[in-house]
């Protein structure tokens, strides 16, 4: 029997009636009765939406709709406990529809010493990189798979940490069928050993289990109830170098985001970095196969995830970068990425006065080449990548520039080769589909009297598309204006000019304003939002064509 | 360090029971969907380990006769394929009778009122026929010209026997189990690949019932007699069991020598006799049509 959120509703109503109650009279006798204190956030991001053809921007029938959520959380000593109120009225376009009402799926209580931490109700948390746990919350995305259960964490001795936890994660407003079981071990030996940390060692070691039970419900599959994750981690690091790495393994679980494969999973990931003033490199490399780790064997989007890949590709920030971002590929993929970041001494005659920051970044993933056996269920695959079946490579280099006290630029070259195919589609072997990309994009920023500021920016994309449903050459211009710290204002147009359909070069245009205050930010915005990927940490939603007026306000406390 | 191995030890023993490990065949067998396998019809099944052991694998075509009930030429040309079927390839050569198209369209007041029309017959219809005529004849799915997959009935012994002179490329086996009191049929079917196949390979289980008594045109009658009402029917096409074109074998190439497992289990309906109820099945490759086997076994 899966629990429902509702039934919690006077557990919850206790909570916010002692909450506020507590709340109201903090200020007058925190000092003397030390009843703790209360402290919060809130968000709401409303969009009022317009009809508007030429993007085949969606409308709704109640013109305006709003994603909200208020947390309080309370602290006294060593306990502390929160709630989460959500509100969709009704969900923003490109959230699920799941979401569509409002209550309090977030609750909980938490007691915490040095050396034990207990808590029930909710609560996010992660073993490692995430390849074989992490409950996290993406607002953005409308990811939230929060767990909901028990959790205990030991330090029971020096440097050595046990995390053990069971729940059922967040499903909108419903929770997973699938039940969780996990324990994580932390060893910092250079805590345990302080002889280690003398001589600047720091190496931890690391091992994670994560057990879902889900009943067999397929009437003709004979499937895993129990399915289980472990693996194990290490990180070493002294002086500027640093390496760490984990393997995680899954044992079979056929669901329907790896076309019921019963074939185990596994992934690795190494990370390397040295680090010393002015020059920094980073090295990571990936493979997974068959990782994709759900609390339900149906869902096909971004739902009930029990673990995260760390992706191995740079995440964007420049607008028209953001159209082809790499998501993730949980079924196979192998991939590496080098960062390098120079700082050009100042005073010198390269530098310049104040130094100049080049920033070099490059990364490719392949599938795998995977060949199916002697029945559907089964495949072999190769550990080598498929050179011929190529996801994504992103080669880019940005060079950054003080020129003076007032003026400093940036100018950017992004070459990505995309494919469409398995990026958009999830469509492994397609290879042909693929986009090149180039970007090139400048920007300034400069500093004027009482605390203002100017910054703009001016991007093309330029690309060798051949599909017809590609949307081609784009450019960009954007100019901001700030007044710290109270007032921002933006505008910018996005301008498909190169689109293959004459008919669909709009121009996306926005204004935006943001004023803040204290803690609180309000901001204002019109334009249009293209359609498109969005994508964080290679976690990725998609998002619809729209126009309108969005408000959103932020508040901590 | 002893402390926090000891601590390891417990956490990771207590834990790691939670595994369950699913070894092939993966499919349930001892139920397919609510039905309930019988351990006689498991063990008339043959071997999972090696199902084709001692089996010598032949050719087989496959004849789909379009037809039609108030059709006064198909009698003549079921005739041709009965008599190609039962004098010269016999075993080799497995007919199935679609009713679909124009000429199959039930009538009211009393005669030709029963539709042997099937979804799957009117869909084959759709994509074979460029225009509503019957009798023709699809030979193993394969093009009797380019673009066009039909065959007259005087070319279906040529048509065929050119099939059969091509290589086998794969076996098949069918176990039917079926239980009188529920008329529950459990079919298994075993399928061997001789040569390689593509990742396209699919497996159609469909039941056909022979000696059907209904109404039946016939233009070899006397006009006044052409309508009969006492025809027998042979090996009507009645549904596939898994779609008009059945199931994947392999989301990848199918490798030379690979076996696949498809059960199915269904109700038989009523009004069907199953004496006379036939399982046909045969794999085609989805993207050619062509059937690169065929085999019939009877239901009881």
């Amino acid at each position: 029997m899966i629990g429902k959120i509702p039934s919690f509703r006077p557990f919850l109503l206790s909570i916010i009636c002692l909450l506020a109650l507590l709340s109201s009279k903090q200020n007058l006798r925190a000092q003397e009765l030390n009843l703790g204190n209360i402290s919060g956030s809130f968000q709401t991001d409303a969009q009022w939406y317009f009809e508007d053809k030429l993007i085949s921007a969606q409308t709704v029938d109640e013109n305006i709709r709003s994603n909200s959520f208020l947390q309080l959380v309370y602290q006294r000593g060593d306990f502390s406990a929160g709630i989460r109120y959500e509100a969709y009225l009704n969900p923003l376009l490109g959230f699920r529809g799941e979401y569509q009402g409002q209550g309090v799926p977030y609750r909980f209580a938490n007691y915490r010493t040095d050396k034990l931490e207990l808590t029930v109700g909710n609560f996010y948390d992660q073993f490692g990189s995430g390849m074989i746990f992490r409950a996290y919350q993406e607002w953005t995305l409308g990811i939230d798979n929060s767990v909901d259960g028990v959790r205990v964490k030991l330090s029971l001795l020096p440097g050595f940490y046990v995390k053990a936890l069971t729940g059922r994660q967040r499903k909108f407003w419903d929770k997973s069928a699938g039940l969780l079981r996990g324990t994580d071990a932390e060893w910092f030996l250079h805590e345990s050993f302080p002889k280690l940390a003398v001589n600047k060692w720091q190496i931890s070691l690391g091992t994670s289990f994560m057990s879902r039970f889900l009943e067999d419900d397929d009437v003709n599959l004979i499937l895993p109830e129990n399915v289980s994750t472990y693996g194990a981690r290490f990180s070493v690091g002294k002086g500027k170098f640093n390496f760490n790495g984990e393997y995680a393994y899954k044992i079979n679980d056929p669901i329907n985001k790896n076309l019921f494969s019963y074939n185990s999973g596994n992934g690795i990931f190494f990370n390397a970095s040295y680090n010393t003033k002015g020059l920094g490199i980073i090295a990571t490399a990936k493979r997974v196969d068959n990782l994709d780790f759900r609390s339900e064997r149906n869902p096909l989007v971004e739902e009930l995830t029990i673990n995260f890949l760390p992706p191995t590709t740079l995440q964007h920030l420049y607008r028209l970068s953001t159209l082809y971002p790499y998501a993730t590929q949980p079924q196979g993929e192998f991939g590496a990425q080098l960062d390098i970041i120079y700082k050009i001494p100042k005073k010198t005659a390269i530098g310049g006065k104040y130094g100049t920051q080049i920033t070099f970044n490059y990364s490719r993933i392949h599938g795998l080449n995977k060949t199916y056996t002697d029945s559907i269920f089964k495949y072999d695959v190769e550990f080598s990548p498929d050179m011929d079946n190529r996801y994504f490579e992103d080669i880019n280099l940005e060079v950054s520039r003080k020129w003076s006290k007032k003026l400093k630029t940036t100018f950017s070259y992004i070459n990505l080769f995309y494919n469409k195919g398995v990026i958009e589609l999830g469509d492994q072997d397609n290879n042909q589909d693929s986009v090149r990309i180039n970007i090139a994009v400048l920007e300034f920023t400069y500093k004027l009297k009482n605390k203002q500021t100017l910054r703009g920016e001016l991007q093309g994309m330029f690309t060798n598309a051949k599909l017809d449903e590609d949307q081609g050459d784009w450019v960009m211009a954007l100019l901001e204006y700030s007044i710290r710290p109270n007032w921002f204002f933006s505008v910018f147009d996005e301008y498909n000019y190169g689109n293959p359909d004459p008919n669909k070069r709009p121009h996306y245009f926005n204004v935006n304003s943001a004023y803040r205050f204290g803690a609180n930010r309000v901001a204002l915005g019109f334009g249009r939002q293209r359609a498109g990927l969005l994508c964080v940490g290679g976690i990725c939603r998609v998002v619809p064509a729209s126009t309108g007026l969005t408000f959103s306000m932020t508040s901590t406390f | 360090m002893n402390k926090y191995l000891s601590i390891l030890l417990v956490l990771f023993i207590t834990t790691f029971t939670a595994c369950d490990i699913v070894e092939y065949p993966y499919v349930e067998t001892t139920t397919v969907g609510d039905c309930m396998i019988e351990q006689a019809c498991i063990d008339a099944a043959p071997s999972l380990n090696d199902p084709f052991a001692g089996v010598t694998i032949q050719k087989k075509v496959l004849l789909e006769e379009f037809t039609g009930h108030t059709c006064g030429m198909c009698p003549a040309a079921t005739d041709i394929a009965l008599k190609l079927r039962d004098e010269t390839f016999k075993d080799q050569m497995v007919l199935v009778s679609m009713h679909a198209g124009g000429l199959a369209i039930p009538k009211t007041g009393g005669e030709f009122e029963t539709d042997f029309r099937t979804e799957t017959g009117e869909a084959l219809y759709d994509i074979f026929f460029p225009i509503d005529a019957v009798p023709f004849g699809l030979i193993n799915r394969t093009e009797s010209e380019p673009g066009l997959h039909l065959f007259g009935p005087f070319k279906w012994e040529t048509a065929i026997s050119e099939e059969l002179a091509k290589p086998v490329e794969a076996g098949i086996i069918i176990t039917n189990c079926f239980d009188k009191a529920t008329r529950e049929l459990v079919t298994i079917v075993d399928v061997k690949y001789l040569v390689p196949g593509t990742d396209q390979e699919f497996l159609v289980v469909c039941l056909i019932e022979d000696e059907v008594i209904d109404w039946q045109r016939d233009y070899r009658l006397p006009s006044d007699q052409e309508d009969v009402p006492d025809y027998t029917h042979h090996e009507v096409f009645r549904k596939s069991l898994n779609g008009t074109w059945g199931q994947q074998l392999s989301r990848s190439e199918v490798p030379e020598g690979a076996t696949y497992r498809v059960s199915l289990c269904h109700d038989l309906d009523a009004d069907f006799d199953a004496v006379h109820c036939k399982i046909v099945a045969f794999v085609h490759n989805f993207t050619t049509k062509e059937v690169r086997q065929v085999e019939v076994a009877s239901v009881e």
